[in-house]
């Protein structure tokens, strides 16, 4: 499988371990990755003027003939939403008065956890990629709300089951979270710190709440108010909450046998050594009742 | 526009006493920028029980549309509920008469800059566009640095994110940093914001001028209507 490759701003920021555990997991499944060159902004939630946008999320797709793959859930909904904007001819009109190349035919974009669903649905034998499974680890699946908005794409807006469906063949149990979709308010963090506290707190008690081991993000923005601000709402709360955040790239390189520092485990703000450590503790256990028998 | 919802727009209306000009050409822009089927609300209310910062806004989504079709342009405006939308498009999706409540949102926005209005808000959409008119790209340092600057009661969030990111090399600072990753068609990215989004700036200023000169503009407005996407 070969596919372009998005990789939106955060990529190269607050998201660097999204970034660095999506191409080694892509290596692992054999997914070549091609960077879209000179790739702009999708202008994620806050160019509001939608031809701007469209505009913006157009002069990516028209760099590669390839199917697009983003980890990013707002660039991939901004670039789902374009492509239904540029239905309209008269949006594609307008908006190809302002792009060098054209948009002329309708492109394909992918998110990560399709990638990595598909590519283990292909394998001849999943077992043979997924050499180290989580068995005994509990994954709250955390969707947030782009990666199936707007609708009709790859999953239901409403209540979608890919997350767990990938925690399941990965090995592990996925948690019943009830607040799954519920929105992490980032887009509106920066001014509006107050009203998107109390909802992010809502969330992780949820997640606790729901026996898990950690929560799976799959949008760069859903990890940051999760993880790196979830110190500063326990203090905020006065609660420890104390959940790792693991992106859903980190978890599927973990069952593939990736090395956590592959996967930049070490760059979550809240420890993933927990995780790791009742990995061990889960394998050594196995070992041992295997030397027994 | 169908009969049907030509009808349905008169009925949700008619309630109102006559429109002004202003309050027309607002509701006109509104419907141009996010889909003239805004016009086929009835009002049921999905899109506010859907929003995750309901609790939150003065002037619920509903009745924030209600608001447009009605051409309360200062109330619509000046309603915070725009600035807490966060973008999650469950209103979208739900929605049962297939308008894009979001969109409206979005179009609040648009027309609240053109019109040079300014809060907390519009300053951070504001540095966000012009970092990707300028660089092409988003660099948080930037972008975290020049809000500080505008917003000045951000500084101790900014800097207490900072002191998380920063150990994690997720962030970095310094002067190259500080310059911003620059792409190559950044002269392109430009034109898209000149010659798509400036559009409706000028479009409003002509209005304004025509409105000032007493004319008339229906017929200018009827092919408005026909163009807008749908």
């Amino acid at each position: 499988m070969k596919l372009a490759y998005y990789p939106g701003c955060v990529a190269r920021s607050t998201g660097r371990e999204y970034e660095i555990s999506t191409l080694a997991v892509c290596r692992a499944l054999g997914v070549e990755l091609e960077e879209i060159d000179d790739w702009n902004c999708c202008g994620a939630t806050h160019v509001s003027n939608e031809i701007v946008s469209t505009a913006l999320a157009a002069r990516n797709l028209v760099r590669t003939d390839l199917t697009v793959m983003t980890s990013c859930s707002i660039c991939y909904s901004r670039l789902r939403a374009a492509m239904i904007r540029l239905k309209d001819r008269h949006m594609r009109k307008r908006v190809n008065e302002a792009l060098e190349v054209k948009y002329e035919e309708e492109k394909e974009v992918s998110h990560v956890i399709e990638t990595i669903t598909k590519a283990l649905a292909e394998a001849e034998d999943p077992d043979d990629l997924v050499v180290r499974p989580l068995s005994g680890l509990k994954a709250a699946p955390y969707y947030g709300c782009l990666l199936t908005r707007p609708g009709g794409g790859i999953d239901s807006p409403e209540n979608p089951s890919i997350l767990e469906n990938l925690i399941r063949t990965l090995g592990a149990e996925p948690a019943d979270f009830r607040l799954k979709m519920k929105c992490c308010c980032g887009p509106i963090f920066m001014p509006e710190e107050e009203a998107a506290a109390e909802t992010l707190i809502r969330i992780l008690r949820n997640a606790k709440e729901s026996g898990a081991d950690f929560v799976v993000a799959l949008c760069p923005l859903c990890h940051l108010m999760l993880d790196a601000n979830q110190p500063l709402l326990e203090k905020k709360f006065g609660e420890k909450i104390d959940l790792p955040i693991l992106y859903v790239t980190q978890m599927a390189g973990l069952a593939l046998g990736l090395r956590p520092e592959e996967l930049g485990l070490d760059m979550n703000s809240v420890s993933t050594r927990p995780v790791l450590e009742k990995l061990e503790k889960i394998e050594g256990k196995e070992a041992e009742e295997r030397s027994v028998c | 526009m169908t009969d049907m919802a030509k009808t349905e727009a008169t009925a949700t209306t008619a309630a109102t006493t006559i429109m002004t000009a202003e309050g027309e050409r607002f509701r006109d822009r509104v419907l141009k920028l996010a889909g003239d089927e805004v016009k086929k609300c009835i009002q049921c209310g999905t899109c506010s029980a859907s929003c995750p910062t309901a609790h939150l806004m003065d002037v619920p989504i509903r009745k924030l549309i209600r608001l447009v079709l009605e051409g309360e342009k200062e109330k619509a405006l000046s309603s915070r509920s725009i600035w807490l939308c966060t973008s999650c498009l469950l209103c979208t999706v739900r929605c049962p008469r297939n308008i894009r409540p979001m969109a409206v949102v979005a179009a609040l926005k648009t027309i609240y800059e053109e019109e040079g209005m300014r809060c907390r808000d519009s300053v951070f959409e504001g540095i966000f566009s012009r970092q990707i008119r300028d660089y092409g790209r988003i660099s948080e340092f930037l972008l975290s640095a020049e809000y500080m600057i505008r917003s000045p009661s951000s500084a101790a969030q900014i800097m207490a994110f900072g002191a998380e990111l920063v150990p994690k090399g997720k962030i970095e600072l310094g002067f190259e940093a500080a310059r911003g990753e620059r792409i190559e068609g950044t002269e392109e990215v430009r034109r898209i914001f000149e010659l798509l989004g400036d559009e409706g700036k000028a479009e409003a200023e002509k209005v304004d001028e025509a409105a000032e000169a007493g004319e008339t503009k229906k017929a200018e407005k009827a092919e408005d209507t026909k163009e807008a996407p749908k």
